[in-house]
């Protein structure tokens, strides 16, 4: 009986088997040069997908990366660019991780980006 | 893909029964023919399976951790090398239904273009090696699926973005012959195949790879580990990843030290992959030991015996 049930289970897997290839990414649509993106509109970005379960929240670990408000995020930009542009906006990018968070769009990614290479606006 | 699946079944199948002819071949369990154990102590080298199986009725309770970059951009004091970031978790368990069968199920972190990873296993052993050389090897094969759980990206050009279900399956079939050499030495060689079922735009749903590794015991208790795998990517794949993402990849390459205390088996690893299952550290592979982008990690393993050791005395 357990060989027939596990014989099944095998099927069933195999059954689920197939090949499937995303679309070619095109790009994240942002024309950074008339985009008007500020600090409001990316700490909201920040607060949906890197601090509004446990993570980066200033106090815990990670102690180094605190996005707990704008002028924190800011500040940890500005000593960290590399890090954070690799990280977050890059081709390697490797934020958010797991705890529920979905990967960042390449959309979002452009748009943070064109932010940081403006200089960090507020306005 | 029906008729591919079709053929894989048949194939477990036929393994299976030529398995048996093969036992009755090399009947290990004739007087005279020894089998030679612990060819290593673990049911896993470094990252990969061994030969090595869970008793009857063993449970094995398992974590498996692998820390951040411990040198690089991203390592160094400020991280100390890598201790503040995990960069996959695993814990399973696993049994032995046979002295040659075990089973297990796991949950990973995951650490590649899937995460929130759901795990099961099957492995057989249907040859082990005897100290007459009646039978010169041990033989397993190994299978898992794993389900991601993780929710669906909104982008649909992402590895991630799932249609249904069947998206966030991936699968593992590996072959692993190994032999002791003398007290001291054991080699294996594992042949592999992993599918994933949806991949990025120009990723690879279907990649073989082979693997090597082995352990140099230096004392009883204490032994030296190495692994590598080589997956065979295709060019244009590669290619593809270097010019569009600036993404390089590069072949799992581990380390390890394995360390037996009593109930225990204590793996401490370094490895430049970031992921702990095989669906994802032999095809998603970004990370390069020459850049400092390797990572410390460590393997417990702790059995327990259910139903009492009366199997164990047969």
């Amino acid at each position: 009986m357990t060989r027939i049930k596990l014989f099944f289970m095998a099927c069933l897997l195999l059954a689920a088997c197939k090949n499937e290839q995303a679309p070619a990414p095109v790009s994240g649509g942002v024309d950074c040069d008339a985009a008007h993106i500020t600090t409001a509109t990316v700490f909201a970005i920040i607060q949906a997908n890197c601090t509004s379960r446990g993570c980066h929240p200033g106090g815990n670990a990670p102690a180094l990366a605190d996005f707990s408000t704008e002028a924190k995020l800011k500040t940890f930009i500005n000593a960290n660019r590399t890090v954070f542009e690799a990280r977050v906006t890059g081709p390697q990018a490797d934020m958010p991780q797991s705890m529920s968070f979905p990967a960042l769009s390449q959309g979002i990614k452009d748009s943070i980006a064109c932010w940081i290479a403006k200089g960090l606006p507020d306005q | 893909m029906k008729y591919i699946s079709t053929i894989l079944l048949c194939c477990v199948f036929s393994v299976y029964a030529h398995a048996q002819s093969l036992d009755k071949l090399f009947d290990s369990t004739a007087i005279g023919h020894t089998k030679v154990r612990d060819t290593y102590k673990s049911t896993r080298i470094v990252q990969g399976q061994s030969t090595e199986m869970l008793r009857k009725h063993e449970l094995d309770f398992r974590v498996t951790h692998r820390f951040g970059d411990a040198g690089g951009e991203f390592g160094g004091t400020k991280t100390f090398f890598g201790t503040d970031n995990s960069t996959d978790i695993r814990i399973a368990f696993e049994y032995g239904i046979s002295d040659n069968l075990m089973v297990g199920i796991s949950r990973s972190k995951g650490s590649g273009d899937l995460q929130q990873l759901y795990e099961g296993l099957v492995k057989y052993r249907f040859l082990q090696q005897t100290t007459d050389n009646h039978v010169p090897v041990s033989l397993a094969v190994f299978g898992n699926a794993v389900i991601s759980g993780m929710p669906s990206a909104t982008d649909k050009t992402s590895a991630a973005y799932f249609e249904d279900g069947a998206d966030r399956l991936m699968y593992v079939a590996q072959a692993l012959i190994s032999r002791k050499f003398g007290d001291r030495l054991s080699l294996t060689l594992a042949p592999t195949y992993v599918h994933r079922n949806h991949v990025a735009y120009m990723d690879m749903n279907n990649m073989f790879a082979l693997g090597g590794a082995g352990r140099l015991k230096l004392s009883k208790r204490i032994g030296i580990l190495a692994e590598y795998y080589y997956p065979f990517r295709s060019q244009e794949s590669k290619d593809y990843f270097k010019s569009a993402k600036g993404i390089s990849f590069y072949n799992p390459l581990g380390l390890g030290l394995e360390i037996e205390t009593g109930g225990h088996v204590f793996s401490i690893t370094f490895t430049n992959s970031t992921a702990i299952q095989e669906s994802q550290f032999i095809p998603e592979t970004t990370t390069s030991w020459l850049q400092g982008q390797f990572r410390w990690g460590f393997n417990i393993s702790r059995r327990f015996t259910l139903f009492g050791k009366k199997d164990w005395k047969k």
